[in-house]
């Protein structure tokens, strides 16, 4: 299993802060808080624009890459943003081959019991149907009973999959689900036909409703924030601070806002949230 | 030609030629066989002994001329080459028995699906040849398990159970040990006495010398000489069937 | 993070969930191995044949399918064919693909099985009078078989692996239930442990079948010993 993961491992050099490795800063982390010494390797999925993506020339795009660079800067470390699918990064994380995980993941209490989680930016669910279809739903009691395409063990996948046990617990239907390894499969499949609907992070459903390519049927699904995620407490420590700091400069919000995102509300403050791993 | 000349050949060639591509393999070939008669076909290798035998029953299909066997003309209409394959029997030089059935199967395959014969009465057929080639107590071994001279032995009994007119014998001895070579020989000797029509290529002058009715000589795909075997033993004709003669009697 | 432990592997073992994703895996393989030898046969008998059209087609079916990965073909048969207005459900498009892919492995295999058999099996078949029809059931395809096997084994194996790309289009088999069960609780040597268990099950399981497979078409082939070897102990007390 792990080769296989491993090879979906596209590793993607770039060295998103030269410029910062090349100032005169001491960098806020030591080397022996890192997997590689005088980097900070983050993983990333660039197939969720406009979190994340790979523009025709083949460079990372997004409000996480932005981001990501942005922290670099201020923590004085080179930021290597590494390509993999989603379900291979926590255990690569946990395979000690990740410094962190960078790529819009929800924040859950499980997942923060494994992890030093950092929220950075509020998500919801979006249901998507293809723009030539004449579907309406009133609210998401109406995906039961339907096909839906997810990304699989996402936040969408475990909400989708609480609705349809829920509906199924009171005797009701339950909701076909097909689980795909990325987004883009799941644009795809809804795409061809082969699903009635998928559900998309809200960025990345606004992102293709702009492009006219799928139509909204219901948003804001199960709110939650989205959080970088580290292997070590330090790091993770760096990172609040590096976020605090961008938020007092307002650097933070104008990255939220280039990208049509949402900010963490002003009122709560950058935090590990959750015990992290014991 | 008439009903009655039919009758008394068994097998008729006249002019037939047969092409590997340009090579000429047969070449003007006109050959009778009379029924009862046994013919031993001899030359030097690639003279064309085996095509001629091989297009006989229509393994090997003549390029031109004509060819009936048993009265029936050898076209390419699977009914006339299946009613010649039915009436004549072969026998090879590797012995070509199926090594996944039993030698009683080898035996009751082709009389229970073409002659649709019950099992027990193909079975009684089988036992009945499997017994005149004097292997009756082999028939349940595979012939994986059989020597070489035994094997050869089933494939006679395996092409007498189609009861055929004529059997065809192509090299039947060649790829036998030499001590196995004589319950072979001695096994298609009793087959003449009988009176069946056989037409042998084999190298074995003793056994064409002592069976034989006629010796055809051939060289180069055509037949060079006939004759019975005194006479071509001791005065052939042919300046090649001397030599030849001179290299396999020594 | 926390170490091995033994009884949460032991629980994925038997998983339900899981379970039932290796009876799709089992279904894949076995549906695979069945349309591909169908179809692998079908397409070798044209490569043999003297039909140019015929023999071209073959060539050209094996040069594609042999020439592309699988994934590529399961995601075109999933999401591309639509757009052509040719759209299966997903069990279905897992199926064309896996078995239109396992025909080219299987069809090269089928025709170097015929090609092994003497040409003098035919030959005597004819001399005895029997159709061609009876000459490829009785004489011809069960020695090719047999001399199939091997490679045959090979491929099945090849093919039960291979199942695991159907993930890639939502057929939940054992990879893509382990992916499942693994994101719950992040056990993830304990849930992939329990996948290898089943996948080293099930390809131990086809080894051994193949070895029956063998034995029972490589009977008459075998040396014979054990006949003389079963009278050897009466001739013995008769001595003694």
């Amino acid at each position: 299993m792990l080769s296989k993961v491993f090879k979906f491992v596209a590793i993607a050099t770039i060295a998103l802060a030269p410029m910062a490795a090349r100032a005169a800063c001491t960098p806020a982390i030591s080397d022996d808080n890192l997997i590689a010494p005088g980097k900070l390797q983050l993983s990333i999925n660039p197939t969720n624009p406009p979190q994340q993506f790979v523009d025709k020339d083949g460079q990372l795009q997004g409000l996480n890459v932005e981001l990501a660079a942005e922290i670099g800067k201020r923590i004085c470390l080179p930021v290597e943003l590494i390509r993999m699918d989603f379900p291979a990064m926590v255990p690569a994380m946990t395979a000690a081959r990740l410094d962190g995980i960078n790529t819009g993941m929800f924040w859950t209490e499980e997942r923060s019991k494994l992890m030093f989680m950092v929220p950075a930016g509020v998500q919801a669910i979006s249901v998507v149907v293809t723009a030539e279809s004449g579907t309406k739903l009133a609210n998401e009691q109406e995906l039961i009973g339907k096909t839906s395409a997810v990304e699989v063990s996402s936040y969408q996948m475990n909400w989708l999959k609480k609705l349809s046990d829920a509906s199924v617990a009171k005797g009701g239907g339950a909701v076909e689900m097909r689980t795909f390894p990325t987004a883009t499969n799941v644009v795809s499949a809804l795409l061809a036909g082969q699903v009635e609907n998928a559900l998309l992070v809200d960025s990345v459903a606004r992102d293709l409703v702009s492009r006219g390519r799928v139509k909204e049927v219901l948003s804001g699904l199960g709110r939650a924030n989205t959080a970088m995620a580290f292997r070590k407490k330090v790091v993770a420590e760096a990172v609040v601070a590096a976020l605090t700091a961008m938020r007092a400069d307002g650097t933070y919000q104008k990255l939220v806002d280039k990208f049509g995102l949402t900010a963490i509300p002003a009122g709560e403050p950058f935090a590990i949230a959750g015990p992290g791993p014991t | 030609m008439t009903a009655a000349a039919q009758d008394l050949e068994a097998v008729k060639m006249e002019a037939v030629y047969k092409y590997y591509g340009d090579f000429p393999a047969l070449t003007e070939i006109d050959l009778k066989v009379a029924k009862g008669e046994t013919v031993v076909i001899c030359g030097p290798s690639g003279s064309g002994k085996s095509t001629l035998i091989r297009c006989i029953n229509y393994i090997e299909k003549h390029d031109q001329g004509l060819i009936y066997v048993n009265g029936i003309q050898l076209d390419n209409q699977p009914k006339n080459f299946d009613a010649v394959r039915r009436a004549t029997g072969m026998v090879f030089q590797n012995f070509n028995l199926f090594p996944h059935m039993t030698i009683l199967d080898n035996c009751t395959l082709a009389p229970m699906t073409v002659n649709r014969l019950g099992k027990d009465a193909a079975k009684e057929l089988a036992m009945h040849f499997l017994t005149k080639v004097r292997i009756p107590d082999q028939a349940g071994k595979f012939p994986g398990q059989l020597s070489g001279g035994q094997q050869q032995r089933v494939a006679i009994a395996r092409a007498l159970c189609m009861q055929p007119k004529i059997m065809l014998f192509d090299e039947p001895t060649s790829s036998l040990d030499p001590e196995m070579v004589k319950e072979v020989l001695e096994t298609m000797k009793k087959l003449t006495e009988e009176g069946m029509t056989m037409i042998c290529v084999t190298h074995e002058m003793g056994f064409a010398r002592e069976v034989a009715d006629r010796i055809v000589f051939m060289n180069d795909g055509r037949i060079v000489e006939q004759a019975p075997p005194a006479d071509f033993f001791t005065q052939p004709k042919s300046e090649r069937a001397r030599t030849f003669l001179d290299q396999v009697i020594r | 993070m926390s170490h091995f432990s033994p009884s949460a592997c032991v629980d994925y073992f038997f998983n339900y969930f899981l379970m039932k994703g290796v009876l799709v895996t089992i279904g894949l393989t076995a549906a695979g191995v069945a349309g591909g030898l169908v179809l692998g046969m079908a397409i070798a008998l044209m490569r043999m044949s003297g039909n140019a059209v015929l023999h071209g087609f073959a060539r050209a079916y094996v040069w594609f399918f042999r020439g592309t990965p699988l994934l590529i073909q399961l995601v075109v048969i999933f999401t591309g064919l639509p757009q052509l207005g040719i759209k299966f459900d997903v069990i279905t498009c897992a199926l064309v693909g896996l078995i239109l892919n396992e025909a080219a492995y299987l069809a090269e295999i089928v025709r170097s099985g015929f090609m092994a058999v003497s040409p003098g099996q035919s030959e005597a078949a004819w001399a005895l009078g029997l159709p061609k029809s009876v000459t490829f059931r009785r004489v011809t395809l069960p020695q090719a078989f047999r001399l199939m096997i091997p490679p045959l084994g090979n491929s099945v194996n090849s093919l039960l692996k291979a199942t695991s790309l159907a993930s890639v289009i939502s057929v939940e088999e054992i990879m893509r239930r382990s992916d499942m069960l693994m994101q719950e609780h992040f056990q993830i040597l304990e849930v992939y442990a329990a996948a290898t268990a089943y996948y080293l099950i099930l390809t131990s399981l086809w080894d051994l079948a193949q070895r029956r497979l063998e034995k029972h078409f490589g009977r008459s082939t075998a040396a014979r010993a054990p006949r003389t070897l079963a009278r050897a102990p009466v001739i013995l007390e008769a001595r003694a």
